[in-house]
């Protein structure tokens, strides 16, 4: 599969999330299905994070997307202007926390269990969760002053080595 | 048969004799699917008294589901084993996404017999 980028900025509109999961699903499936469908899980879940928190009554708040596939890395990156800094923080401390267990299922499996206990279903931040345990990607995040940028990166690897294909 | 639809998802909804099966077909992509997946999936079990068998929910049509309707799904199965309905996850093994995706719901089914009301 060739190098490519696919950058995309729009304003914090749900409804064009979905073309971005079309777009990045279609960029990656030539290469296997199984990572088209993880790469779209990824794309969807930090794109719905960022409209979520983004300041979407100025005019000129964008969230800006990108999609690369370099050598033998993909890098998907959501950046935005989240609204609250409690809430930049909150992101920051979950992708931390993400990336020091080495249990993702049962990190995943707790959050289930608390989400139960405290229902708030457009707060549950379980995307992430869900990105850790079931895709190959590893998470990071730069911030600067209310912006944050969200990276996902996983190494492109032969469908044979992908187990997420094997599941 | 009774069918729904929500944005790119179609609900079908089978009363048969041993069980009452939920068929979920499309996406699922919903930014508050608790204001409409919600409100029909806890209107037919509310709304129907004699409620007295397996509820299977069935996703094998499904092609995309977003992690906000899978915490509503969370809440849904809380709210069966709560009246003591048994459950069944269906879904398609053979598919990579949904066999990590819904594997987990399947198991997490067993660990709500643990938790109180």
């Amino acid at each position: 599969m060739k190098n490519f980028t696919y950058k995309v900025a729009f304003k914090p509109n749900w409804n064009f999330i979905n073309k971005i999961r079309k777009k990045t699903f279609y960029k990656l499936k030539k290469h296997d299905i199984s990572f088209a469908e993880e790469a779209k899980l990824v794309a969807s879940e930090l794109c719905e994070n960022a409209v979520k928190y983004s300041k979407s009554n100025s005019n000129n708040n964008i969230i800006k997307f990108e999609l690369n596939k370099i050598n033998d890395k993909i890098t998907i990156s959501v950046c935005s202007n989240f609204i609250i800094n409690d809430d930049i923080n909150k992101l920051k401390e979950e992708i931390d926390k993400i990336n020091r267990s080495e249990e993702p299922e049962k990190l995943y499996t707790d959050r289930l269990l608390y989400l139960i206990e405290n229902i708030n279903i457009g707060q549950s931040q379980l995307g992430l969760f869900r990105i850790i345990y079931e895709t190959k990607y590893k998470l990071d995040y730069k911030i600067t002053g209310n912006i944050l940028d969200v990276i996902a990166e996983r190494n492109l690897i032969s469908v044979e080595e992908n187990s997420y294909a094997k599941l | 048969m009774q069918n729904y639809k929500i944005d790119l998802l179609k609900l079908s909804v089978q009363d048969n004799d041993n069980n009452l099966k939920i068929i979920w077909d499309g996406e699922c992509i919903s930014k508050n699917p608790e204001e409409n997946i919600g409100k029909i999936l806890f209107d037919i079990i509310n709304n129907n008294k004699n409620i007295n068998k397996e509820v299977i929910l069935d996703f094998k049509k499904l092609t995309f589901i977003n992690s906000a309707t899978i915490s509503l799904i969370v809440i849904f199965l809380k709210e069966l084993r709560f009246k003591n309905l048994k459950v069944k996850i269906d879904y398609n093994k053979n598919y990579s996404w949904q066999s990590a995706s819904f594997r987990i719901l399947e198991n997490f089914t067993t660990s709500l017999d643990n938790i109180q009301k």
